[in-house]
């Protein structure tokens, strides 16, 4: 695989040239060379019962030539993909694609096409460079076999989280004509990629994630040497309150910003401390609110400069106050994905773990299974739920990886009086804390004289389950009969 | 109920009988409530209607949410146009009831006191009386008694008690009326259920007692709590484990509050094997006359003062401990509050206030979101064995001005310290805050590192002209 994506990376040095801004003639420029059709058959993990899927849907999206030749798109439209077919030209001819690389983080996935003549007659785009902003763009995607080009201006740049990750960098907002976008179509700027259309509202304004972030992917990616999209994710508060800022040793106009926490194994952990006042990153001044200026979008929040054109393993130099005292330090840039986060906001394109022992269902607590409670699950999840999430989502360590929960109790006279018990949070297993769904099957190895023991913890519902340990196999193989359930766990970390 | 009101409109002679409905009253309660998100406003008062019935002693019973909060006081007698001026004698949140004295109670004097009976039996007839929605006729109606339970007492909200469901009407109005069997009070209507049709709810006749008990020494302790969170015990191996033999059965202690009764006498993993003498169910109910409800109905037969004795196996040891009962521990806190306006300081225009169940509904159908709070006031007390607070307190919001306007975090932030020192109560904070000679003031929140500072200097100069700029008497209650 290596191999073939590095030839990515000769072919961007050797794209197109990166001019933006020229005149919005469709006839001038060669879309229907550069953009494809996927259609995407997904289906997605029914998270709260884990061991089945969901009803299968099809979507149609978009995705772009690269250099390979392979086709980028977005991850949220792959990720849980079962069958992906490619179209070009409007044509009805149906090529295999498979997923050969997906970044969540990014929200990006590199597709090859199974038959290499699929390629003969595209080409692959150019990205666009750090050059000013372009009015005069256009999205454009297939549709009914026509290439559909629609009329597009750009509205702003802003630092927005991505859709999978607590990575924060520039996105551009995009007006445009086009109608029910965000499913991967590309917004040209002359004859080449401003970026991807990943959300689109009901205002036709639509969230496209820049070629500046796609191209340091595709380069690290081709390089072989990729390691994850880098970024700060500290936790971090204004600092524009005078009083604060001089209680903190600062004199004069507060700028910078307040540093309160690093989360475990992130960049900024053992370099940046609670209470640092962050003043410059990488040569740039960041205000008390946060923003620094970007040579081409004007202000944007600081977290760009940790992501924008930079790849995991390069440092920073960050300049902060101290106890008053000003220190020059260095920040080796590293990942933060969900996995590292003690509730991951969200699990892409892997299947949900589980294990059920005896009739009781086990997983890993994460965003995906707080989805069950819907879009507003903040209010209707229970509260202690709500609050994990709220006070502890960052806060994993080495010795507290992720929440185990018992979801619920498939009934049986095995586990009578029990039959009730949904969503606790998993404290120990035979005495044993668990913090992975592997420690939690282990410790069901561990039977104390003849018990299984498995206390929870969640709010004052405190509950200890014991169960006979010599009885749990036959019980448990009973139960998955009774109810259907073709594995008795998964687990893959 | 038709046969009673053809009867009466067909002039059938009434004097000389006994009917209830002649010692049942009309109450008119003038409350006033305290604004618990701008806590330092007296808002309007409003006018709520409800039923009460006279007791021996010239006292009116009725229901404690009929009263609340109250101002100004009326009752109306059968038949009688008259207002009579009354005031709360004796009122009992957990449990609500309440006792109103008249200021003339000579008015009383010719008025036949109903007196109590006993629990009804499961499917008896029972006849309500009172004034539903306000109307000036009373309204009597009829049922059955269809089921006995414990449930929780919406008034506070914070605890179970005895409660018997009727298909007899009982609508808002009818609130604080006699509940009558064999001319005698087996209980006070009191709530209703949006979640099932004809049905509503009335206090019975023990938990009237109890009341009528406790209020005796002229104050109100309330009912008792061991302060403890229990498990079933109908798995056999949980059983097994913990010792117990094939004919004892119990719940398992799953944790015992450090301010409750059961402190000290009861531990994590105990099995409560009985109280007072009966044995408690592996469900975690107790035979009660000839029902099965929640074992704590037991406790709810006890006083605060008294004590209560528990059968307990420990460690596979059977014990018998005695338990001093007091208050539940929080129970002014995890419930509606009432006849008291919410306290309140304000320093440099932050708003503090201690955090209670009736801050958060203040917030209405956003209390749901209030995710930090609700773990605060719920969660964090049983789970976080450190947490020592006498309540904890919020900085709510602020009153914009020039020395706080720049503040990141302002509202519904958990106040953990200020200056240094561990705040506990709304007391601790107004002790850190005014005895702080230094520069700055500084306040820590509990979660996320967040904290906040002002200019001590400029915070206290600026805090008689926040209280003008905004309408404000006074810096606290």
């Amino acid at each position: 695989m290596k191999a073939t994506i590095k030839a990515i990376a000769v072919a961007l040095l050797l794209g197109p040239a990166t001019a933006v801004g020229q005149a919005s003639d469709r006839t001038k420029h060669d879309d229907g060379r550069h953009v494809v059709e996927l259609e995407v058959t997904s289906q997605a993990w029914n998270e709260s019962r884990p061991w089945m899927k969901l009803q299968p849907t099809t979507h149609g999206v978009s995705a772009v030539v690269i250099a390979g030749p392979r086709l980028l798109t977005s991850a949220q439209v792959v990720a849980d993909a079962t069958l992906i077919q490619a179209m070009k030209h409007g044509r009805a001819t149906k090529y295999l694609a498979t997923v050969e690389h997906l970044e969540p983080d990014l929200n990006l996935a590199v597709l090859r096409a199974e038959d290499p003549t699929f390629f003969d007659d595209l080409a692959p785009v150019g990205l666009a460079g750090p050059a000013a902003l372009a009015d005069e763009l256009r999205s454009v995607r297939w549709r009914n076999r026509q290439l559909e080009v629609s009329s597009s201006r750009l509205i702003r740049a802003e630092v927005k989280e991505a859709r999978f990750s607590r990575i924060s960098h520039a996105f551009f907002t995009v007006r445009s004509d086009l109608v029910g976008g965000g499913w991967s179509e590309p917004v040209f700027a002359g004859d080449v990629l401003l970026g991807l259309s990943i959300a689109q509202d009901q205002e036709q304004l639509a969230q496209v994630l820049p070629a500046s972030i796609i191209r340091t992917y595709l380069e690290s990616l081709a390089a072989g040497d990729y390691r994850g999209a880098p970024g700060l994710f500290t936790s971090w508060q204004l600092n524009r309150d005078r009083a604060l800022a001089a209680y903190l040793g600062q004199l004069g106009p507060p700028r910078g910003i307040l540093i309160r926490a690093a989360p475990w194994s992130s960049t900024a952990d053992g370099v940046l401390q609670p209470r640092d006042l962050l003043l410059r990153l990488d040569d740039h001044d960041i205000d008390a609110e946060g923003y620094y200026e970007h040579p081409h979008y004007g202000r944007l929040l600081f977290t760009n400069i940790a992501v924008e054109g930079r790849r995991v393993g390069e440092t920073l130099r960050a300049e902060v106050l101290r106890q008053g005292q000003p220190l020059t330090l260095e920040l080796e840039l590293r990942p933060y994905s969900p996995s590292q986060q003690l509730i991951p906001s969200a699990r892409v394109g892997q299947a949900p773990d589980f294990a059920i022992f005896g009739g009781l269902v086990f997983r890993v607590l994460d965003g995906n299974y707080y989805s069950i409670w819907g879009s507003d699950w903040v209010s209707q999840a229970p509260v202690e739920l709500s609050a994990l999430w709220s006070l502890e989502q960052n806060a994993q360590t080495a010795d507290r990886r992720r929440i185990i929960l018992l979801t619920e109790v498939l009934p049986d006279p095995f586990n009578v009086g029990y039959h009730d018990l949904t969503t606790q949070v998993v404290q120990r297993v035979n005495g044993r804390a668990v913090d992975s769904m592997a420690e939690l099957s282990a410790a069901f190895e561990h039977p104390q004289d003849g018990y299984h023991v498995i206390d929870l913890v969640l709010g004052a519902e405190k509950q200890q389950v014991v169960l006979d340990a010599a009885q749990l196999p036959a019980a448990s193989q009973r139960i998955l009969a009774a109810y259907q359930i073709p594995l008795a766990q998964r687990i893959g970390e | 109920m038709l046969g009673l009101w053809v009867g009466f409109a067909a002039g059938v002679p009434l004097v000389g009988q006994s009917l209830p409905e002649r010692s049942v009253v009309r109450i008119v309660n003038h409350q006033q409530r305290g604004d618990w998100y701008s806590p330092w406003n007296a808002p309007a008062p409003t006018e709520g209607w409800g039923s009460g019935f006279v007791l021996e002693g010239g006292l009116v019973m009725t229901n404690a949410h009929v009263v609340s909060d109250s101002r100004l006081t009326y009752i109306y007698l059968h038949n009688d146009p008259r207002p009579h001026l009354a005031r709360v004698h004796a009122i009992g949140h957990d449990c609500d009831l309440a006792l109103l004295a008249l200021d003339d109670p000579a008015v009383l004097e010719s008025i036949e006191v109903l007196r109590l009976g006993s629990l009804p039996a499961p499917r008896s007839v029972v006849e309500t009386y009172g004034y539903p929605q306000g109307g000036k006729r009373m309204s009597s109606t009829r049922g059955v008694v269809s089921r006995i339970e414990m449930q929780v007492y919406a008034h506070r909200s914070t605890a179970s008690h005895l409660t018997i469901q009727t298909d007899a009407a009982i609508n808002p109005g009818n609130s604080g009326g006699p509940v009558v069997q064999s001319g005698k009070v087996v209980g006070v209507a009191f709530q209703g259920t949006a979640d099932l049709e004809n049905v509503g709810f009335f206090i019975p006749a023990p938990v009237i007692t109890h009341f009528l008990t406790d209020v005796n020494d002229g104050e109100y302790a309330g009912f008792p709590s061991l302060g403890v969170e229990v498990t079933n015990l109908e798995n056999p191996a949980a059983r097994r484990r913990a010792g117990m033999t094939t004919d004892q059965t119990g719940v398992r202690v799953a944790w015992v509050d450090h301010r409750g009764s059961a402190s000290g006498h009861l531990r994590g993993g105990d099995v409560l094997l009985s109280i007072a003498g009966t044995p408690i169910a592996n469900d975690g109910t107790v035979a009660f006359g000839a029902l099965r409800l929640d074992h704590r109905v037991l406790v709810d037969q006890h006083q605060v003062g008294g004590e209560v004795a528990l059968d307990v196996l420990r460690d596979g040891n059977a014990l018998s401990v005695s338990v001093p009962l007091r208050r539940p521990p929080f129970g002014q806190t995890l419930g509606f509050a009432y006849d008291r306006m919410p306290r309140y300081y304000i320093y440099g225009g932050l708003i503090f206030v201690p955090l209670e169940y009736q801050l958060i509904a203040a917030f209405g159908p956003g209390a749901v979101y209030q995710t930090d709070l609700l773990h605060e006031l719920f969660i964090r007390p049983s789970l976080d064995p450190s947490w020592d607070k006498e309540q904890a307190v919020v900085l709510l919001r602020r009153l914009d001005h020039p020395v706080n306007a720049a503040m990141a975090w302002h509202s519904n932030m958990i106040v953990e310290r200020a200056n240094g020192r561990p705040i506990r109560s709304l007391d601790d904070l107004i002790a850190a805050l005014e005895a702080n000679t230094q520069e700055f003031q500084v306040l820590e929140f509990a979660s996320h590192n967040r904290f906040g500072v002002l200019r001590r200097a400029e915070a206290d100069a600026a805090g008689p002209e926040i209280l003008a700029r905004y309408g404000i008497a006074k810096d606290r209650r």
